[in-house]
């Protein structure tokens, strides 16, 4: 006669099962001789084989028994079964029991969830579609009483100034009409910016071989002509200078998200920032020398970056790029150029 | 093997895997951002010499995990300190010190952590649950010191910042394991009786443990399991994972795993009953 298994009789098994474990955490110091033959424990390479089946039976079976002497190793396995999502990379699982779902309860699922997943973006995404609406189409706010933030934003979306084929500044007129029909930023605004766009180039060219033997940067930095930048007041120079080092910024995020074709992952892009920034000043300190000029203190100038920051947050977080976003590719080389940068100094 | 090629090649997107990876290691989005920032420049030092060990035996990708893993965990030393566990956390498992790693020192939210084991949701629960009873000031705020801000508001060594952490954390920690108190078995006991559910009273703690003290040095004698004996019964009850999963794991096929498992659950449950530690008679009571 089967006994009836219970509850209690699971419990109690798991208990000495778990407390048999316990004992045994001390008695994977005992070796036997079999055993002693896999002393060397397995390295990262021989873990990420054991998992890419690269291994033979013979060290598989040898791999795993040095696994079990090895706590450190141990723990990397268990690891790579978490970062791997081993053994469920490939499989669609019931959470709870993990069983193979019917066909048609899996596409249920799915469909819910992608729902579920989706609607408080895709709401959120309606909600401001309405208010974007509403500011653009009920708010006569002139172009040029816009926060510099918004003037960014409205000139990306129209795919002018921040692109290589910049336009000669010195087609515009005074008040920052272009002589063509494009609406873009205020004179004095433009060319602070249009500087800054130019010296991140300069300053890229000068340390990055990528960069320098580009045949589009030197066509693009013949076509600039140099702007002398005259301010009345404070708040005109502080405007100039938050331009100046925005389109730096902005030359140096583009240039290499262009040149790689990729777009800006927002979520990723402060990461960059933060290794990149360390960098750029002891670039800029360097560079000081090639070009002459004086330079901030790098205290100064990293507050000048922190506002930028705030400018380019603004920029990448505005619905219209968003459109034009790709968010699974990330603009990576920044951090590479800015490496390669360093170590050619 | 050209690393810097290999890992910012767009179209593998290798950064945004090891971003995924660094985010379900760290559930808090800064942390993990700064962790893979940390790790990506150590990768990176002396031409990516960390990774020049690379003989081509597995898949660079795979490889690269492995060296990641490592990087990731230093950055969690130096930023939340390496104290020991409690004795009888230790003695429980892998999983059970990753969950009191995760809940205690680096203060994790719950609900991200059954998220992340998702597959194990409820070994998971069970471990959460029984830290949190036991370990008094689990996750509480303590000497750690974020790491927090942009890098630019002031002149920032990111590695200093971590020693710097490091050693405050560890002071703040050292004391830990005294504080358990020192009958670990019967720790060990308490904690088992709470994740399983099993009320306190139905078992004699203090004799129990006592038996349990006297009879280990048989019990190890007696536990002679090999090595896939063990790491069946570990990668069930320690780790949580179902007999489909550990099958795979084991490159076993499924029948031959549960068969096996059933064996050597019944060789355990024998040597306790032929040393007189049957826990049913405590259970019955």
């Amino acid at each position: 006669m089967m006994k009836k298994i219970t509850n209690h009789d699971e419990k109690a098994k798991k208990l000495c099962i778990l407390l048999a474990l316990s004992f045994t955490h001390k008695a994977t110091e005992d070796k036997t001789p079999a055993l002693q033959m896999a002393t060397d424990c397995p390295n990262n390479e021989t873990i990420a084989a054991y998992f890419d089946s690269k291994l033979s039976n013979t060290e598989e079976k040898k791999f795993l028994d040095a696994l079990i002497l090895c706590p450190e190793s141990y723990s990397m396995w268990l690891s790579m079964l978490e970062t791997l999502d081993y053994p469920y990379q490939n499989e669609q699982l019931n959470l709870n029991t993990y069983q193979q779902e019917s066909f048609i309860f899996s596409i249920f699922m799915t469909t819910i969830n992608w729902f579920k997943s989706h609607q408080v973006s895709l709401m959120g995404a309606m909600a401001t579609s309405f208010l974007f609406l509403f500011v653009i189409n009920f708010t006569h706010i002139p172009f040029t009483q816009l926060p510099i933030d918004k003037q960014i934003v409205k000139i990306w979306k129209n795919s002018e100034s921040l692109d290589l084929a910049y336009i000669d500044v010195s087609q515009f007129t005074q008040r920052g009409q272009s002589k063509s029909s494009f609406n873009i930023m205020p004179f004095p605004e433009k060319i602070a910016f249009s500087s800054g766009f130019k010296q991140g180039l300069i300053n890229m060219s000068v340390v990055s071989q990528q960069i320098k033997t580009s045949p589009k940067t030197l066509d693009f930095l013949n076509s600039l002509p140099d702007q002398a930048l005259h301010c009345e007041n404070s708040l005109c120079e502080k405007e100039t200078l938050l331009n100046t080092q925005l389109g730096m910024w902005s030359s140096f995020v583009l240039q290499e998200c262009q040149q790689q074709k990729q777009n800006v992952k927002k979520s990723t892009y402060w990461d960059k920032q933060n290794i990149v920034i360390k960098h750029f000043i002891q670039e800029y300190q360097n560079i000081d020398q090639h070009l002459g000029k004086n330079i901030k203190h790098p205290n100064s100038l990293i507050k000048k970056i922190n506002k930028i920051e705030r400018s380019i947050d603004t920029l990448i977080s505005s619905k219209s790029l968003k459109e034009n976003l790709e968010q699974s590719i990330v603009c990576n080389n920044i951090k590479q150029l800015a490496l390669s940068s360093i170590q050619s100094l | 093997m050209d690393w810097q090629e290999f890992i910012f090649n767009p179209k593998e997107d290798w950064i945004g895997r090891l971003e995924k990876r660094s985010r379900k290691r760290f559930s808090d989005e800064n942390t993990a951002d700064e962790a893979l920032n940390y790790a990506l420049k150590k990768l990176s030092e002396n031409n990516w010499q960390r990774l020049n060990s690379f003989q081509g035996r597995s898949k660079p990708g795979t490889f690269l995990y492995t060296i990641l893993n490592n990087q990731l965990e230093d950055f969690s030393r130096k930023k939340f300190g390496y104290p020991r566990p409690p004795v009888w956390v230790e003695r429980l498992g892998s999983h059970w010190k990753t969950i009191w790693k995760r809940l205690c020192l680096e203060r994790e939210a719950e609900q991200s952590l059954l998220v992340i084991y998702q597959h194990r949701e409820r070994q998971t629960q069970e471990i959460i649950k029984t830290i949190k009873a036991k370990i008094t000031g689990c996750g509480q705020a303590s000497s750690i010191t974020s790491i927090g801000g942009t890098l630019a508001e002031e002149n920032y060594d990111l590695d200093e910042q971590l020693e710097k952490n490091a050693a405050t954390n560890c002071t703040a920690n050292e004391n830990m394991e005294t504080k358990t108190g020192n009958d670990q078995s019967q720790h060990l006991l308490a904690a088992l009786c709470h994740a399983l559910d099993i009320e306190a009273d139905k078992i004699d703690m203090d004799n129990l443990s006592t038996q349990i003290n006297q009879h280990s040095a048989q019990f190890k004698a007696s536990f002679k399991l090999s090595t896939e004996q063990l790491l069946l019964l570990k990668l069930k009850y320690q780790q949580g994972y179902k007999i489909t999963a550990i099958a795979k794991i084991l490159k076993l096929k499924e029948h031959q795993a549960r068969r096996n498992l059933q064996l050597v659950e019944k060789h355990i449950l024998q040597i306790l009953q032929q040393s007189n530690l049957e826990l049913n008679d405590f259970l019955a009571k």
